[in-house]
């Protein structure tokens, strides 16, 4: 493999961004509480380094992660529109339908549309009592 | 299909209309249906803390007087900041409040930018204020307050104030302590007043810039060496006031409660209504005075003359505190 | 005494010790609900009984609450409380490769015999363990704090340097908010949710449950092995495995009540600290991180000792040893109960019925935990993935919602989430992150505290390394830091090559 497209470069790339930001935001702080910011920001910063040395110098092999990245991804879109509609629409619709969107992102094979049901009736009602268990018993003020 | 989607939407917008219309109805009328449903209760702090029991000391009375349970929910952080620049954020109907202390409300906007200005704090009531105290460790050397205001002037910079976090009221009070009595101490922020009060404990540090409350919940571990308040406090009968022992400071978190932006006037003044009634409660006096609160009444027409009271009380420690 | 534990042993106490214990176990299995939650959330209702039967009801809740972050630990990877963090290293391959029943049911036994050590230390030694909270300084816990993050070097074997830039992000997480020492305000990008720096549950979630929860979907593989049939509880099997390793169960539960007195430290830390210890003294290193039953037994019996531990100061001295003791001790002064020194000779009866009523939970909670936590890794362990994964899906949204009744913290989550989950795929993992995360602010705060108190004092140095406890912390941290590395060179040495990742 190219030793320019190891897969530690991209990491050490952002993770210098990451850690040159703390770094810079730092510089306004106060004497005290510059302190850790300037060691966290350091410590990226110099991990990044360590980190493009070794994979350019020895470019050690890189495991191959299994599955797919399709799934996941679509899975994560699910998870963050689940999040910022929340305080829109409420929980219990939000729920409904991120829920009904994950179980369609999980199923790996085709599944009978009575299966399909049967399992939404069941996060359905886990939703609802859920929902009932903090809105009600919990007195935790749901969206 | 569609076409009915959107009457449905027209008709409810009407609904809404006809709702908002309702809510600008004659102001007695509301009042007199407030509070209508339960009352959300917002604490910026952890439960056990000061703000946590006082409000649930509150609690009970507020439910009898008002009719509608009272939910306690604490949203801590930053100091209170993260809960007050939300404030303004919930339903202006009276049924969210939030507990609120100066001087945090006034200090924080002046020291750092925190999200939100004194003024968005809509206060309708200050129900007590947990005096500002200094607290040593029953062993200590220092007997009185005249013994550690002379170790501080011989020694400047030797002796330790612990007290809750940076550009806070223990931070403030310390520094008015400071140019009270001319001298140079080391403040050292701890999160929180009760593991600044376990060091003073432990004798990491000399003395605790405190409340009265951590006096007394320590019990016969610590010595008060001053108390901030008028007269002596009845949970500390053997603490000398500051003004005794000649000088003028009275004062600490006074705690109130605010409203969102835009919550109606006559719901506003019947909120600091049942707040007032709250106070005069004897039994809810007694509990609050044997925990060592000092119960005042600032009821929602005196606010704006109090926080300018305060304000300019705290000007010259603020503007010292800027410049360190 | 007898009359406190008659007291203690009434049918109404022990109803509520048990309902306690159920309660308090289901919301610690939740991911998001901590032990801190449950016990804020239960506060009104112990204010029309008694002391005494408040103080069981709250501490039997508590109990359940830190063994049922076990669950959600082991079965999906997630702690369901912070206290939980170590027993998702090895519970949750433990669970991967079949195990989960007796990672279950070991952690349940471990929780218990833990939990009774810590009320027991409450029930004879209280006045004088107590002191120990006062020994701790802020430069002390400095040290524990670094200690606890020399074990990022220890966790990330094979890829130390990852973990060490993994520790690195999370103290950077750590210092988002409003610092408490110096006042600044970091990293918020004038978000006010965010002044209130990052919150650890729903953090935790993200970086823990939702890698986890985007795996689950990209491969068809189960996501935990199902149990054999008729194996049942595998109980003789598990007490067989903590009799081998008693002295780990002893230890760990000795570290737990000792760090759970520590104001400052709590149940995380006691997990980590046990955890390290019994990787350190273990033959079977390597095992650790991979499915070691000594991993989960020492950080188990650890976190439930904290409870115990944690009523130490709370009642000696009136201060909380943990942050559910905080509340505990609020609800105390609403009650008109004064803590300190003499509430053990004045409200002798209700102190010691309520240690009693602790007992007594901790005891429940042997059949409570085998019943719930058989269900739990039955569900979890056969139900389809497609339900499975919207299932957890609610959970997380709710849990990080619930913590605060913030919808931001909800999306923080998510954020996080993304973020652990490419990192993941870099080859960095959580743990480090979330280590650097819970003990950046520790030792932040003792640094700073002790740096400023050693300058008062004229003597900075002295300060950090003049003090006979922080002396032994920084041994125990360099023992911790030179051991694999000394144990790796003998290894490779005999394998005669050199690895990197």
């Amino acid at each position: 493999m190219n030793k320019l497209l190891h897969r530690d470069i991209a990491a050490a790339s952002g993770l210098l961004v990451i850690g040159g930001y703390a770094l810079w935001e730092a510089r306004q702080m106060s004497v005290f509480g510059a302190i850790f910011p300037q060691l966290a920001g350091a410590g990226m910063v110099l991990g990044a380094i360590l980190l493009l040395i070794r994979a350019i110098v020895w470019a050690p092999a890189v495991p191959q992660a299994d599955g797919t990245l399709l799934r996941p991804l679509l899975m994560l879109a699910a998870l963050a529109g689940w999040a910022i509609l929340l305080p829109i629409f409420g929980f219990v619709p939000v729920s409904l339908v991120g829920a009904g969107v994950c179980m369609l992102i999980a199923q790996q094979t085709m599944v009978p549309m009575r299966v399909l049901a049967l399992q939404f009736a069941g996060l359905a009602g886990l939703i609802l009592l859920v929902a009932v268990l903090f809105g009600r018993l919990l007195n935790v003020p749901l969206p | 299909m569609k076409r009915t989607n959107r009457r449905q939407f027209g008709q409810g917008l009407f609904a809404t209309g006809v709702a908002a219309a309702a809510l600008t109805a004659p102001s007695i009328l509301r009042a007199q249906g407030f509070p209508s449903r339960a009352i959300n209760y917002i604490i910026p702090f952890n439960p056990g803390g000061e703000s946590d029991v006082t409000a649930r000391f509150q609690q009970p009375f507020f439910e009898e007087i008002s009719g509608q349970s009272v939910v306690i929910q604490s949203k801590p952080g930053a100091g209170g900041a993260t809960a007050w620049a939300q404030l303004n954020g919930f339903d202006p109907d009276g049924h969210t409040i939030m507990n609120t202390i100066v001087p945090h409300t006034v200090l924080q906007p002046a020291m750092k930018d925190v999200g939100y200005q004194t003024s968005d704090i809509n206060n309708v009531f200050f129900f007590h204020y947990t005096p500002d105290a200094i607290v040593v460790k029953a062993d200590s050397p220092y007997q009185t307050l005249q013994d550690l205001i002379d170790d501080a002037s011989s020694n400047p910079g030797r002796v330790t104030f612990g007290g809750s976090g940076t550009n806070t009221a223990n931070h403030l009070a310390s520094e008015i302590f400071s140019s009270m009595t001319g001298t140079s101490t080391t403040y050292i922020p701890f999160r929180g007043s009760a593991p600044a009060m376990t060091a003073v404990l432990g004798g990491q540090i000399a003395a605790a810039m405190s409340y009265t409350t951590q006096g007394v919940k320590a019990g016969e571990q610590v010595r008060t060496l001053a108390v901030a308040t008028q007269e002596r406090v009845a949970a500390l009968p053997d603490a000398p006031t500051f003004q005794e022992l000649g000088f003028d400071h009275v004062g600490g978190a006074y705690r109130g409660v605010a409203v969102p932006a835009g919550t109606p006037q006559d719901i506003q003044q019947r909120l600091s209504d049942i707040l007032q009634q709250i106070n005069a409660n004897p039994a809810f006096k007694a509990q609050m005075t044997a925990a060592g609160y000092e119960v005042i009444d600032v009821p929602l027409g005196d606010i704006p003359a109090f926080i300018e009271e305060r304000k300019a009380a705290y000007g010259p420690a603020i503007e010292r505190l800027k410049s360190a | 005494m007898i009359d406190a534990l008659l007291s203690a042993a009434t049918p109404f106490n022990l109803m509520l010790a048990l309902v306690g214990v159920v309660l308090g176990t289901i919301i610690g299995a939740l991911p998001g609900l901590s032990a801190t939650m449950a016990v804020a959330v239960l506060v009104p209702f112990t204010f029309t009984m008694d002391p005494a039967s408040g103080l069981i009801a709250l501490g039997a809740v508590y109990t359940g609450a830190i063994y049922g972050g076990a669950y959600a630990a082991i079965l999906v990877n997630t702690p369901g409380t912070p206290a939980a963090i170590a027993t998702a290293l090895d519970g949750f391959p433990m669970a991967k490769r079949g195990d989960g029943d007796l990672a279950v049911t070991i952690s349940c036994f471990a929780s218990a015999f833990g939990g009774i050590i810590g009320a027991m230390a409450l029930l004879i030694v209280a006045p004088p363990l107590a002191t120990i909270a006062l020994k701790f300084g802020p430069v002390e816990y400095f040290w524990l704090a670094i200690f606890g993050l020399s074990l990022i070097a220890v966790l990330s074997k094979g890829a130390t340097l990852k973990g060490l830039i993994g520790g690195a992000l999370g103290l950077g997480l750590s210092t988002i908010g409003s610092a408490v020492v110096g006042g600044d305000v970091r990293y918020t990008f004038g978000n006010p949710v965010l002044l209130g720096g990052i919150h650890i549950i729903p953090a935790l979630i993200g970086l823990y449950c939702v890698p986890v929860l985007l795996n689950m979907v990209a491969t068809q593989d189960r996501h935990i092995e199902r149990a054999s049939e008729g194996r049942g509880t595998r109980i003789p099997e598990a007490l067989g495995l903590m009799w081998r390793s008693k002295f780990n169960l002893v230890r760990s539960s000795v570290v737990g009540t000792v760090v759970g007195i520590l104001p400052a430290a709590g149940g995380a830390v006691a997990g980590l600290v046990a955890y390290s210890e019994a990787r350190r003294t273990s033959k079977n290193k390597d095992q650790f991180g991979k499915g070691a039953v000594d991993g989960v037994i020492a950080s188990e019996s650890a976190n439930s000792a904290t409870v115990g531990g944690g009523f130490v100061p709370t009642l000696v001295l009136g201060i909380p040893g943990t942050p559910p003791d905080a509340i505990i001790l609020g609800a105390l002064m609403v009650q008109g109960i004064r803590v300190g020194p003499q509430l053990f000779v004045e409200q002798a009866s209700t102190v010691y019925t309520f240690i009693f009523g602790l007992l007594f939970a901790t005891i429940l909670m042997i059949p409570v935990g085998l019943l719930i936590g058989r269900t739990a890794f039955r569900t979890i362990s056969s139900i389809p993935k497609a339900v499975l994964a919207p299932a957890i899906g609610v959970l997380i949204m709710i849990g990080s919602f619930a913590v605060e009744q913030n919808a931001t913290h909800v999306v923080m989550m998510v954020i996080l989430g993304a973020f652990a989950w490419v990192l993941l795929k870099f080859g960095f993992e959580a743990s480090p992150i979330v280590l650097g995360l819970i003990l950046g602010p520790i030792a932040e705060q003792g640094f700073v505290q002790g740096y400023l108190i050693g300058n008062a004092a004229g003597n900075i140095w002295g300060e950090f390394f003049g003090r006979p406890i922080s002396l032994a912390i920084i041994g125990f941290t360099f023992l911790t830091l030179l051991w694999p590395l000394w144990s790796d060179r003998k290894g490779r040495a005999a394998k005669g090559e050199t690895l990197y990742e």
